[in-house]
């Protein structure tokens, strides 16, 4: 540290110490009146948390944790400073549109004529499948829905996807194959009632800070609270920790499996539970048995599970008997770290695994529960339809008979619904670069940045052969490759539901007008609908309207939002569904009796897995496997990414709040003490990482709460020389078609 | 190649017009700024430097329940350079606690801040004694 630096922060320090007792703090700006609030639900992560939002003279200027929603009136430090991503002067306020290779502004009748034209042109010249839409869980569910139904309806394509391909596909597909059906069954509540915490391939302390906050609250409500937290990496959600299993990179699936076989070896199944509730499987069939599915553990031992992992066998079988010991309620929370992976759907199946055998499962605070990243994956794109492959409310595009039922309410002639899938995210942006799709409008995400490999993907944005549409509020590495750039509503300028991890659906209020020229997407969208010819489709005055649709697309499926209606929307603090009508009170647990509206009162058990034909879950018989690439002689490292608290993905709008720009936005490559030796580098010393498919330079962060053979690079930093992207692979879980950024292998060289 | 978490003229200038600011202001004021960090490549945030310019703010900041809940300096402190605060206001406690906040307006809590009951970057829950004329 340089003398001056260390003078002035000294001295600064001598100071702070006498000016922080005692002196006034100035008085509220609200208790001086002149703010207005108005409920609402954060931007960013998939917690969901109600917020209030306070605005004078026209400007959003404070925001308050909600009392009555379930974050009780908390939220963490990128929430607290929410209002300041509406106001960087970097607002984009004017469409652009590209022209001798520079944007340069133009209207919003050039810019979505032009859109029109390109696209409709395409379809014409090129086939129906030459157009795409990328979305994102972060958008309204009146917007990604818009987008649907007009590339669906309108254009004649599948391809529609969205970013929740890239976090939560795995975890779809894990709820999907086990159950029958998509999002957890529990809540946040059960965090209250639960016993054990078995928190794997989750750094809850900084991606979903407020619900690490309630599972702190309940240890110390309750000091005989045990937390077990799994991860390669030390991270911030040890500090509540019991036990810590720092576990060799990818090993984790056979510890799953270890603790599966630690359970029937110990007796701690229950088996009234597995004879009533249960099916098993292998493969995709589930055509198997109980005896099978002991045969198939039997090599998965605890002895053989410490030496693949590296954890100490003491703490494998401590946290094994804590999670299975039969009085506990046990609540597993994952999120990137088993859902970025190869096995990223079997990683699901095997913690689905663990409560299905022990019957800990739809009892308060017993519980398999998938945190969302995105504030709108779940009800916007999960729920509603907005990946290639599924249509609204739990319907599958193969499906002869769900195509025609969503015909049948859009009204559009039989077969207007193509019968095979579009292109999950990655075939998406690889037909782009092959110019199998030509034209590409993506919405309120950010690509240029966040896909794997994206060098390749940014190289076939950027090329003047594809035309590429990027509807969002802040220039971003995206729109930097556009054709045309649609300066888009920040949230809160805008209206329309978001739903998130609980299976809680909220209303978003607009408590400010947008910025410049900028519109809601879902006016963008409509506009846009009509000037293609398909008008008809989208004859809606506002979200409420669509909202309206989406009601009646919802009826009749398992998902009965159906008391969810508008009118409930603005007066609630949110609502779980299922909801059948608007005075049922939302279900906590679902697939439980007298929870459950779809559960019938005389059924014989306390749980139906309806979601299966046979009412059973299936206990899956997923190996463990090697990742897409591993570590070897040439590129020793394993490599991974993650987040960091003050940021929120590609950091467009945490990295333009003064408090947040300077804090950790610069990409830190983490290593063990014990290859930084071997490298001879210290912190603060730059390290080349290098993969096959791309070389940066990130400071170093020499830490102990790395272990060695792994390095960590945090995801947010824009600059492009440390996009930790340019180095991750685009390899996929064959299942769930989700990237494996959390695993790929690198050489290191000190710089 | 060796990385710098301060752009060194940027915080020389600003540390001396500091400094300078303090002589006629006297110790006991707030600095007029914290170091301005704009433009500067800094993989670290506050904490890095105050574990080791501060230790003891900053331990007894790490070991609160604010710390482990990772409620960072900058949230009561603002940014740097003009956007920082020595002395928090209340508007900082609001995003969290607004009951709270709203109680500071009694007449009791007249020439009172949080920190007198709270003391600051602690922040428990409340002092062992009670504060005179806290409960009346
Ligand atoms: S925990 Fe997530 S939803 Fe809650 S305030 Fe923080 S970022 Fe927003």
């Amino acid at each position: 540290m340089s003398a001056t630096r260390r003078q002035f922060m000294v001295a600064s320090a001598a100071t702070s110490a006498l000016a922080a007792l005692g002196k006034p703090t100035k008085a509220f700006a609200a208790a001086g009146g002149g703010i207005k609030w108005t409920k609402g639900v954060c931007r960013y992560c998939g917690v969901g948390c109600g917020v209030y939002k306070g605005v004078r003279d026209g400007k959003l200027v404070a925001i308050k944790g909600d009392k009555e929603n379930h974050n009780d009136g908390y939220v963490c430090l990128k929430g607290f400073l929410l209002p300041q991503i509406l106001y960087h002067e970097d607002r984009l306020t004017h469409p652009l549109i590209k022209k001798n290779g520079k944007l340069v502004k133009a209207s919003w009748d050039e810019a979505l004529d032009l859109v029109a034209k390109k696209f409709t042109e395409s379809v014409k010249k090129n086939g129906k499948d030459s157009v795409a839409f990328y979305g994102s869980g972060q958008a309204y569910t009146e917007e990604s829905y818009a987008a649907s139904k007009l590339f669906r309806a309108g254009f004649g394509t599948n391809n529609v996807e969205g970013n929740p391909r890239l976090c939560m596909a795995s975890a779809v597909g894990g709820y999907v194959t086990t159950f029958g059906k998509d999002e957890p069954m529990g809540t946040y509540d059960d965090i209250d009632n639960a016993d054990v915490f078995f928190i794997i391939g989750s750094n809850t302390a900084e991606a979903h800070p407020v619900l690490f906050q309630r599972i702190a609250r309940r240890k110390k409500a309750d000091p005989n609270v045990k937390i077990i937290v799994a991860d390669p990496r030390m991270t911030p959600t040890g500090r509540i920790a019991d036990i810590y299993l720092k576990f060799k990179p990818n090993t984790d699936l056979f510890v799953l499996n270890a603790f599966a076989n630690y359970f029937v070896q110990n007796d701690l199944v229950d088996k009234e539970f597995i004879k009533n509730h249960l099916a098993f499987g292998k493969g995709k069939a589930a055509d198997q048995n109980w005896d099978a599915y002991v045969a198939f553990l039997a090599p998965y031992t605890m002895e053989k599970a410490a030496e693949v992992s590296g954890c100490p066998i003491e703490d494998l079988t401590t946290a094994a008997k804590l999670f299975g010991c039969k009085k506990n309620r046990t609540m597993s929370m994952w999120t990137m770290g088993i859902n970025q992976r190869l096995r990223g759907v079997w990683g699901n199946n095997l913690i689905h695994n663990l409560h299905l055998i022990t019957g800990k499962i739809g009892i308060p605070g017993s519980t398999t529960f998938s945190l969302t990243g995105q504030p709108n994956a779940c009800g916007g794109v999960r729920d509603q339809g907005g990946l290639c492959h599924i249509l609204p409310y739990g319907r599958l595009v193969k499906k002869p008979e769900h195509r025609a039922e969503v015909e049948k309410i859009w009204g559009v002639p039989p077969g207007t619904i193509g019968d095979k899938p579009g292109k999950h995210t990655l075939a998406m942006f690889q037909a782009l670069e092959t110019k199998d799709i030509k034209c590409i409008y993506i919405m309120c995400t950010n690509p240029g940045h966040s896909l794997p490999n994206v060098n390749r993907y940014r190289k076939a944005m950027a090329d003047p052969d594809t035309f590429v549409v990027v509807a969002d509020i802040y220039p971003t590495r995206t729109t930097e490759l556009a054709d045309v750039v649609l300066p888009a509503a920040a949230w809160s300028e805008k209206e329309g539901v978001y739903g998130c991890s609980e299976r809680r659906y909220q209303l978003e209020h607009a408590v400010v007008l947008p910025q410049g020229e900028a519109r809601p997407d879902f006016d963008i969208l409509v506009d846009l609908a009509a000037r293609c010819g398909y008008g008809k489709l989208m004859p809606w005055k506002s979200p409420d309207d669509a909202w309206e649709e989406l009601l009646l697309l919802a009826e009749g499926t398992m998902y009965q939002i159906g008391g969810i209606t508008r009118a409930r929307l603005r007066k609630d603090h949110g609502v779980i569904w299922p909801c059948p009508t608007e005075d049922h009170p939302g279900t906590k647990l679902r697939y439980v009796k007298g929870e459950d509206p779809w559960v019938p009162d005389d059924y014989p058990h306390r749980i139906m897995f309806y979601g299966k034909p046979d009412n059973r879950a299936v206990v899956w018989f997923r190996p463990w496997e090697n990742a897409a690439e591993m570590p070897d002689e040439e590129y020793p490292f394993f490599f991974t990414t993650g987040r960091v608290i003050e940021h929120w993905h590609t950091a467009t709008m945490t990295g333009r709040c003064k408090e947040l720009k300077h804090a950790k936005i610069t990409s830190e490559v983490e290593i063990h003490p014990d290859d930084a030796k071997k490298l001879g580098v210290r912190t603060g010393d730059g390290v080349r990482v290098t993969s096959r498919r791309d070389s940066l330079v990130f400071p170093a962060l020499v830490t102990d709460n790395s272990q060695p053979g792994l390095v960590f690079v945090h995801m947010h930093d824009d600059n492009l020389k440390r996009m930790c992207n340019k180095i991750t692979i685009d390899q996929f879980d064959p299942g769930s078609k989700e990237p494996t950024f959390k695993i790929c292998a690198v050489k290191l060289a000190k710089a | 190649m060796k990385w710098t978490t301060f752009s060194a003229v940027a915080l020389t200038l600003v540390g001396l017009l500091a400094l300078a600011g303090w002589g006629i202001a006297g110790p006991a004021e707030n600095p007029p700024a914290h170091p301005e960090v704009e433009g500067a490549v800094t993989p670290d945030a506050c904490e890095v430097c105050h574990q080791e310019v501060t230790p003891e703010v900053h331990s007894e900041w790490y070991d609160s329940q604010h710390g482990m809940l990772a409620v960072k300096c900058f949230v009561c402190h603002g940014s740097t350079g003009e956007d920082f605060t020595k002395d928090p206001s209340i508007d900082r406690c609001v995003g969290c606690h607004a009951d709270q906040v709203e109680t500071m307006a009694a007449p009791f809590m007249k020439d009172k801040s949080c920190f007198t009951c709270h003391p600051a970057h602690a922040l428990m829950a409340h002092l062992p004694v009670a504060v005179e004329g806290g409960d009346k």
